[in-house]
């Protein structure tokens, strides 16, 4: 299924050229955030928002750096149906004493960021376009393993899920339902609490794929992982079918799964997906490699089905007023504060090998494609520790890491500081990919920090935070709009 | 690089006297690249397409220098044989004349060596603006040849000696506290280093770009109205020299005279190594196509060809004494300083990205 099917009736023409012309009077970059669950993305915009605003130090954004971008302000945002991400609350939970990590997305939210700056560009010096507004969008990664749905039908898509159940490494998670399935009476009087009796089974499977065995791949529909607003809602209330069954259970899972194309699946798209300029994808590789082996082949397993979803390409001028493309991407390895900055590279080398096909197609339909090691909040401080017999030292991170986080048989209390060698990150990203002869089980240890306690003083109210190459994350994506 | 052992994960005490938490700048300071065991297998080196560098400019032995070393000795020591001579001469005649002979000689020998020793130091520090700029290409080449750590380190060592360069220049108190800002942020050296050359060698590039320019305009006028060719030969000299040796000076070289005739000779070859010299159509196109060899007399374009020369000289001595090649910032380009001088000699107002 290809999107331009969505987005090629004239309507959306007319909106494209819509949306060009107010470019021209309002300049404005819509920026994708986006990841599976725990990759950073509130963090990440959070950071972003509020490092911009706080005039913290940003480097290498070239307009920060030249000394031209002026201030930074939140304005209300344009779309009025889509709700506000919550920066507030999570600032707030961010500079408490302790602080705490701000919850997670669970669905979509926007928030609009307008920066002033000083023009290099003489035309834009001209036609006093002095600001460029920011639509930070970000949504859950999972919506967009949404999109194969929208070119499967009830039972092709049923196939697929009941064959992904029945493979061996989720027969724990996916027995419950099986036997459910099994169990089920073939033309019942009342199909409504069934499904919504199935639907709840299938949800409970798809979610213990997902936090028990870090599984990814073939886990739709997304809505079910990460529901947004319609909980509980008929489109959300159905299940797979096996084939053979027929009568008013399958007409009614049919017509529930069409409706979820039509009302959840299809307007996610064509609102708000395909009219992106700009995607960040955030990756937790980290946290897969300390998973263990598996669970990084999985992520990138699932990367690639996600990434499906793009289709980048230059932005023309013809392209602008018809559709609009993504025509930059970013990949970046989150947390890369809970690595030695010595490691980052290798850190990079991996997270390019998970998504290198994803970027090989972006780079061949004309998209700048980038890969980085970041931190939106830098947790820890490093260290380094002679490696015994004269040999490598070890290099280290310190911080305070969560309460019940995990180390060998050790415990920790989320108050007390410790200072952690986390493995050596394989030169050869193939490895850390499960190459041949490579064994990493047990070689890696990430375990969660607890974010870093900022003091507000009477000069500065609102610290901004320490972070990692949030400035190169930032130039990357909107940087040559601020030229 | 698989049958190196794993080294397994471990927690250690923060108050652990062994580890250590100095910043990063200062911690690869100390491990010098060829100690980093990570360090990848070297991987083939592929000679890179580039212009040529002080680096190509080395010659062998240098003769002319053994023949003005010995003629100066074989001098120094019938001049030192007639002094002897000379004070004892004055010893027989009266004491303290003779121990004012000795005085003033020593004075003589003092003031001489010191001489000596500016010239040496002069020398000596060039060779090491011109080495610096070695070593940062080359780490920076094998950087991006493999992207490992230790090529990173040895990189932010390059950084932390150019800083070494300017820590004592006041005018420059602004940039280099602004990269102190960023001391303790995360980056890899070649991250570090560009930083170095936007924050703090790019003001140093201004400073060599507005001796450039102020020397060709000059060299222009002077040529333009000077009456004898002889004349205005020996000022383009004697100003190109003035030049070189503001440029060196900016970038930390302090030349003398020694390093400053070294640096010419170099800038020199330079010059004619990079084609640079083929600047005759180059030039004249520059200035036809602004419809000033229409306005002007011949003498007046000869002025500006003379002054289109001094800004070439004085970008290929950028080139040679700038201890970092230009990652950030820009390079200055021949068209604009040049503009820039056609532009004060007409009279319109001088516009540059310096000023």
């Amino acid at each position: 299924m290809r999107l331009n099917r969505l987005s090629s009736d004239a309507t959306d023409a007319m909106r494209h050229a819509g949306a060009y012309a107010s470019d021209l009077v309002r300049p404005t970059v819509r920026l994708g955030v986006t990841g599976l669950a725990r990759a950073g993305k509130t963090i990440f915009v959070t950071a972003l928002v509020h490092n911009l605003i706080a005039g913290g130090k940003l480097p290498f954004l070239r307009a920060e750096g030249d000394g031209r971008l002026k201030r930074a302000w939140l304005e209300p945002q344009p779309d009025d149906d889509v709700p506000r991400f919550q920066i507030e609350d999570h600032l707030g939970m961010l500079m408490a004493d302790p602080p705490r990590w701000p919850e997670s997305t669970r669905r979509i939210s926007q928030l609009r960021l307008t920066l002033e700056y000083a023009p290099q560009s003489l035309w834009r010096h001209v036609t006093g376009s002095r600001r460029l507004a920011v639509d930070i969008i970000d949504y859950p990664g999972e919506w967009l393993l949404d999109l194969p749905l929208l070119a499967q039908g009830f039972e092709a898509w049923s196939q697929d899920c009941l064959s992904g159940a029945a493979r061996s490494d989720r027969s724990i998670a996916a027995a419950p339902f099986l036997q459910f399935l099994g169990g089920l009476d073939a033309a019942p009087a009342e199909p409504e609490p069934i499904a919504i009796k199935g639907a709840e089974l299938y949800r409970q499977y798809l979610r213990a794929c997902r936090q028990r065995d870090h599984i990814y791949t073939g886990l739709t529909p997304g809505r079910f992982l990460m529901p947004g607003d319609l909980e509980g809602s008929p489109a959300l209330t159905f299940f797979p079918l096996p084939a053979e069954r027929k009568g008013t259970l399958a007409t009614l899972l049919a017509r529930r799964y069409e409706a979820y194309k039509t009302h959840v699946v299809k307007p996610f798209f064509r609102d708000h997906f395909s009219r992106l300029d700009r995607q960040i994808v955030l990756v937790d590789a980290l946290g897969a490699l300390d998973a263990g082996p598996s669970a990084v082949a999985d992520l990138a397993q699932s990367l690639e089905s996600v990434l499906g979803a793009f289709r980048p390409g230059a932005n023309t001028w013809a392209s602008k007023v018809l559709s609009r493309r993504i025509d930059r991407i970013l990949f970046a390895a989150t947390k890369a504060d809970h690595l030695h900055h010595a490691m980052h590279d290798r850190l990079e080398a991996i997270l390019g090998r998970m998504v290198s096909k994803a970027i090989a197609r972006a780079q061949f339909a004309g998209a700048k494609v980038r890969v980085l090691a970041m931190a939106g909040m830098r947790a820890t401080r490093e260290a380094e520790m002679p490696g015994t017999g004269g040999g490598a030292p070890l290099f280290c991170i310190m911080g305070t890491p969560l309460a019940g986080e995990v180390f060998g048989d050790r415990t920790f209390d989320g108050r007390r500081e410790i200072a952690l060698f986390p493995g050596d990150l394989p030169i050869n990203p193939d490895e850390a990919l499960g190459a041949a002869g490579a064994n990493l089980a047990g070689a890696l240890r990430f375990p969660r920090f607890r974010p870093p306690l900022m003091v507000p003083t009477a000069f500065v109210p609102s610290p901004p935070f320490p972070s990692i190459r949030l400035d190169r994350a930032i130039e990357f994506l909107i940087g040559d709009r601020l030229a | 690089m698989t049958d190196t052992p794993r080294r397994a994960p471990q927690v250690f005490d923060p108050d652990d006297p062994r580890l250590r938490t100095a910043t990063a700048q200062e911690a690869l300071h100390d491990h010098p690249a060829t100690d980093d065991p990570l360090t990848l297998e070297p991987t083939p080196k592929v000679p890179a397409l580039r212009l040529p560098t002080a680096a190509d400019l080395q010659r062998g032995i240098n003769w002319g220098l053994w023949l003005a070393g010995s003629a100066i000795s074989l001098l120094l020591l019938a001049i030192g044989l007639r002094f002897w001579t000379f004070v004892w001469d004055l010893f027989l005649r009266q004491d303290w004349i003779g121990w004012l002979a000795m005085v003033l000689a020593g004075i003589l020998i003092l003031s001489l060596l010191m001489l000596l020793g500016r010239e040496v130091v002069g020398v000596l520090r060039l060779t090491k603006l011109q080495r610096l700029r070695r070593r940062s290409e080359a780490a920076l080449q094998s950087a991006t040849d493999t992207g490992n750590s230790a090529a990173s380190a040895n990189l932010v060592a390059i950084a932390v000696d150019v800083r070494a360069l300017y820590a004592a220049r006041p005018e420059l108190a602004w940039s280099r506290a602004r990269l102190a800002e960023h001391d303790k942020t995360i980056m890899s050296g070649a991250e570090r280093l560009a930083l170095l050359d936007r924050e703090l060698l790019a003001v140093v590039d201004d400073q060599a770009k507005s001796a450039i320019s102020q020397s060709a305009r000059r060299v222009a006028v002077v040529t333009a109205i000077t009456p004898f060719a002889i004349f205005d030969m020996g000022f383009v000299l004697y100003e190109n020299l003035r030049m070189l040796r503001r440029i060196a000076t900016s970038y930390g070289g302090r030349p003398g005279y020694a390093a400053l005739l070294r640096l010419a000779g170099r800038v020199v070859a330079y010059v004619v190594a990079s084609g640079g010299l083929a600047l005759t159509d180059d030039l004249l196109g520059q200035f036809i196509g602004q419809g000033l060899a229409k306005r002007l007399s011949a003498r007046a374009g000869q002025g500006m060809f003379n002054g289109g020369l001094t800004v070439r000289l004085g970008i290929a001595a950028i080139d040679l004494t700038r201890p970092l090649p230009f990652i950030e910032a820009k390079r200055p380009r021949f068209r604009d300083l040049a503009l820039e001088v056609s532009r004060g000699l007409t009279g319109a107002k001088p516009v540059g990205r310096g000023s």
